[in-house]
């Protein structure tokens, strides 16, 4: 248009001035010799693929997208990736700038790291196909869903306290811990069944006839841990949230109480209430690591349910017999605090811990500028004190512990006995 | 390359245009050109940036036109107003993936790179083809001394042009 207007002017004016339309109208020309291919002809296929599909959360998981061109030749092109919202490009870039001939293919590649457990999701790529000068430009979506799963990073490791303990209980049911023996009784007659691991040689040989070791049995605990997901309680700023530390501190307990042989079950809530009945072993584990993975943070399930769900989902026996409490929870409230003095009346043995997030709640504030650094000394004196607060009054239930990345557990309060 | 030899070359073109054409309406023009430059770099904008260019069209016709003749000094700045922005504006485009704050592998660069070459290889092909267009044209205007028959026959040669690529 603009060189038309230019050649009009030109040939009315009989001027200079629109001599310009001249090396215009040869760029256009030269530029628009070649027409796009349309979406549907253009034969442009791609596929993604990643070095992990269960990756830990900050490992660097290496995305691969391979661009092939069956179609016509497409002189300028640029791809642009999605990557999902809550990961960390940290090797690459997520576009691509490139010309790609008849059965030519490239491969765009990148580093992510993601720090929140959860199902990501890569989406659509979206391509822009160009002339040589970028005048003529289509663009195409292309589809290419793939699912990262990333799980929580088990820290501390020295957390595992041995048979049949966490935090110096020992419960009431038969452990299930390799070996499953705690301390020796007595010998006695060997009897048909007994394992041939149990008989005393040596004393058998001195006696002659075969004797056995008699062994106390190992005792674990008997308890659910309740993980609190409800958005009233998990801090967030922007794009940070608390919920990936207090599914870390989660797993790390569960999965330290299911090392040291005790039966263990669990209830997420959340946007959706997750529910795991209390069991043994690796594999009853991992079912409640991939729960605690999955759930995401609501509004509609709360601490306030507990009890109605013990009740529910682990039989009625299961209160009047009273089992030990695990509360994790980032930001302690008064449904809380009733729900651990009511269980802990009931004979349930209740130990609460609680995520401390609010040193990475202040880098996040200053991170994203809504903080200077120094301001947040009052709001994160003020904050401590109210945690403190609730502390005090949950000791007068339970047993507090508090739980910090990269530190671990630490108990702060024992409950005081009356 | 960097899109700031290019912008650097508009700018020194803008300001020689305006201290040899020395009149009032060309600095006001080659000021303009300046800041649509300058605004188009900040924010990677491709309108303000041919803009700037094409601001600069008159300007530099002006002050080629104190050294060439007329009819050379317009075709000239006209091609000038393509090429350097286009560069620029293409160079946009490379720094957009280039920029990218953790890196690019060698085999990104790689495909930018033989993009750029086709690119710079396009380019000349243009400017081959516009100074044969330019060429063509000025010994057409021996015939007559008016610039419109001259506009006519170079818009005549380039719609050969296109006939003949497009088939």
């Amino acid at each position: 248009m603009v060189a038309l207007a230019g050649l009009w002017i030109s040939v009315i004016t009989g001027a200079f001035f629109g001599l310009a339309v001249v090396p215009i109208l040869i760029f256009i020309a030269l530029d628009l010799r070649t027409t796009l291919p349309r979406p549907e002809e253009a034969g442009l296929t791609v596929s993604r693929s990643v070095s992990e599909t269960k990756a830990l959360m900050n490992d660097p998981v290496l995305m691969e997208l391979t661009l092939e061109n069956r179609g016509p030749r497409v002189k300028r092109l640029f791809l642009q990736d999605t990557p999902p919202a809550r990961c960390e490009i940290i090797r690459g870039s997520t576009s691509m700038l490139c010309g790609l001939g008849t059965g030519e293919r490239a491969t765009l590649r990148y580093e992510v790291k993601f720090g929140e457990p959860g199902e990501h999701s890569f989406g659509s790529c979206f391509l822009r196909l160009q002339s040589t000068f970028g005048l003529a430009e289509r663009k195409i979506t292309l589809p290419s869903p793939l699912t990262v799963r990333v799980y929580p990073r088990h820290l501390v490791k020295s957390l595992a306290t041995g048979p049949a303990k966490a935090f110096g209980w020992s419960g009431v049911t038969p452990s299930r811990y390799k070996g499953g023996r705690l301390d020796f009784i007595d010998i006695r007659e060997y009897a048909v069944g007994d394992p041939l691991k149990d008989i005393n040689w040596r004393a058998s040989a001195r006696l002659g006839r075969t004797l056995v070791n008699e062994w106390r049995i190992e005792r674990g605990l008997d308890c659910v841990v309740v993980v609190d997901l409800s958005s009233e309680s998990l801090p967030r700023v922007r794009e940070w949230s608390a919920r990936p530390d207090v599914v870390t501190a989660a797993y790390e307990l569960t999965s330290s109480l299911v090392a040291s042989g005790n039966r263990v079950g669990m209830l997420v809530m959340g946007s959706i209430l997750k529910k795991i009945r209390p069991g043994f072993g690796s594999r009853h584990l991992q079912v409640m690591v991939e729960n605690l993975v999955d759930s995401q943070e609501g509004t509609v399930w709360s601490m306030g349910y507990t009890e109605e769900f013990l009740e529910m989902f682990f039989r009625k026996q299961y209160t009047t017999r009273g089992g030990t409490l695990f509360f994790v929870f980032a930001v302690p409230s008064a449904e809380l605090f009733e729900t651990v003095t009511s269980l802990s009346e009931k004979g349930f043995t209740c130990n609460s811990v609680l995520v401390d997030v609010l040193g990475g709640e202040e880098r996040a504030l200053e991170r994203q500028k809504l903080l200077k650094p120094g301001e947040s000394e009052f709001g994160l004196r003020f904050a401590r004190a109210e945690e403190d607060f609730f502390k005090g009054m949950l000791t007068s239930a339970s047993d507090v512990y508090v739980w910090r990345a990269g530190e671990g557990f630490v108990e702060t309060g024992r409950k005081v006995r009356r | 390359m960097s899109y700031r030899p290019y912008a650097a070359i508009l700018l020194v073109a803008a300001a020689a245009s305006a201290v040899v054409a020395w009149n009032p309406l060309a600095t006001v023009i080659v000021g303009g050109s300046t800041v649509a430059l300058l605004a188009g770099l900040q924010w990677k904008r491709v309108v303000l940036t041919l803009a700037a260019g094409w601001l600069l069209y008159l300007p530099m016709a002006v002050a080629l036109s104190q050294f060439f003749p007329a009819s050379w000094s317009y075709l000239a700045s006209g091609l000038f107003a393509v090429v350097v922005p286009e560069k620029l504006v293409f160079e946009y485009d490379v720094s957009a993936v280039l920029g990218s704050p953790s890196g690019v592998d060698a085999e990104a660069r790689s495909y930018i790179s033989r993009l750029s070459m086709a690119h710079t290889r396009e380019m000349s092909v243009y400017a081959a083809l516009a100074l044969s267009v330019m060429a063509i044209a000025s010994l057409a205007s021996g015939l007559t001394s008016y610039a419109s028959e001259l506009i006519t026959t170079a818009t005549l040669l380039i719609l050969i042009i296109m006939i003949y690529a497009t088939r």
